[in-house]
């Protein structure tokens, strides 16, 4: 499985998980899709066949619902809650193991299709 | 936004503006003179706020937002301070500059009941789906 990491998520988590082999983006990281709108960060992850990590959770919700009634499928949305993961570097950690263990059980582009899952602590 | 109750006053508007005034009424399906003190709340924060403006969302809340990076509401920036040791390290995590970082924390200070109120609100929000989700995924832990 490919991620995107929505704007508000430490670019440093994305380069963490690289740096463990895994295939992460940063929406931070690309200067020119800094300020793309919802629908055109879904479109982007849906290209490059890569789930969206967010702590946006109502807006990427309605999306990804209204995706999935189109029949224009989705690779998958992965919801943080700031009572799991909190924002800041200090605690980017816990986010990056997380990740990497849904990454490990989840191995394939669509393992998550057009479904929602609320990540746990690794 | 949270107002005072009403008062009345009187404004000569160009008949254009009116009239695209109703039109965009009409589309959001709100009365116009709600619509009329929205715009006009939203254009005095925005001129006393530069690099703050409204965003409406793809769940269609709207939002004070960063300028800049439409996507980071004033409310995400108040969030990551708060778990942050500090405002380099916040503004590092969101890849802002200090400025951008200061334009937020600017407006927060005005406005702190509402972004309060916002976060408050995002967070029962969160809290009671992913409860949900995890009570259909039978892997509830309490």
């Amino acid at each position: 499985m490919r991620l995107l990491l929505d704007e508000h998520v430490d670019p440093d988590v994305a380069a963490r998980l690289r740096e463990r082999g895994f295939d992460v983006v940063a929406l931070t990281d690309d200067a020119e899709r800094r300020g793309s709108s919802d629908v055109a960060v879904l479109e982007r992850a849906v290209a490059e066949r890569r789930a969206v990590v967010t702590y946006d959770v109502r807006d990427y919700r309605v999306l990804a619902e209204e995706r999935v009634l189109n029949e224009e499928h989705h690779f998958g949305v992965i919801l943080l809650t700031r009572r799991r993961f909190r924002h800041g570097r200090e605690h980017a950690g816990k986010l990056v193991d997380g990740l990497a263990a849904l990454l490990l059980q989840n191995p394939t582009d669509e393992a998550l299709m057009d479904r929602e899952h609320w990540l746990s602590r690794g | 936004m949270r107002y005072m109750p009403a008062k009345p006053y009187s404004l000569r508007l160009d008949p254009s503006t009116i009239r695209r005034l109703s039109e965009e009424a009409e589309r959001l399906r709100v009365p116009a003179r709600t619509l009329a003190q929205d715009l006009v709340e939203e254009g005095l924060r925005m001129r006393r706020h530069p690099g703050i403006f409204f965003v409406t969302r793809a769940a269609g809340g709207r939002y004070a937002s960063l300028a800049r990076r439409p996507r980071l509401k004033v409310s995400n920036v108040v969030e990551t301070v708060q778990d942050s040791t500090g405002l380099d390290e916040a503004a590092g995590s969101l890849d802002l500059s200090r400025i951008e970082l200061g334009q937020a924390l600017g407006y927060y200070a005005e406005f702190r009941d509402e972004i309060d109120a916002e976060i408050a609100r995002e967070e029962e929000y969160v809290d009671r789906e992913e409860r949900l989700w995890r009570e259909r995924q039978g892997l509830v832990t309490r």
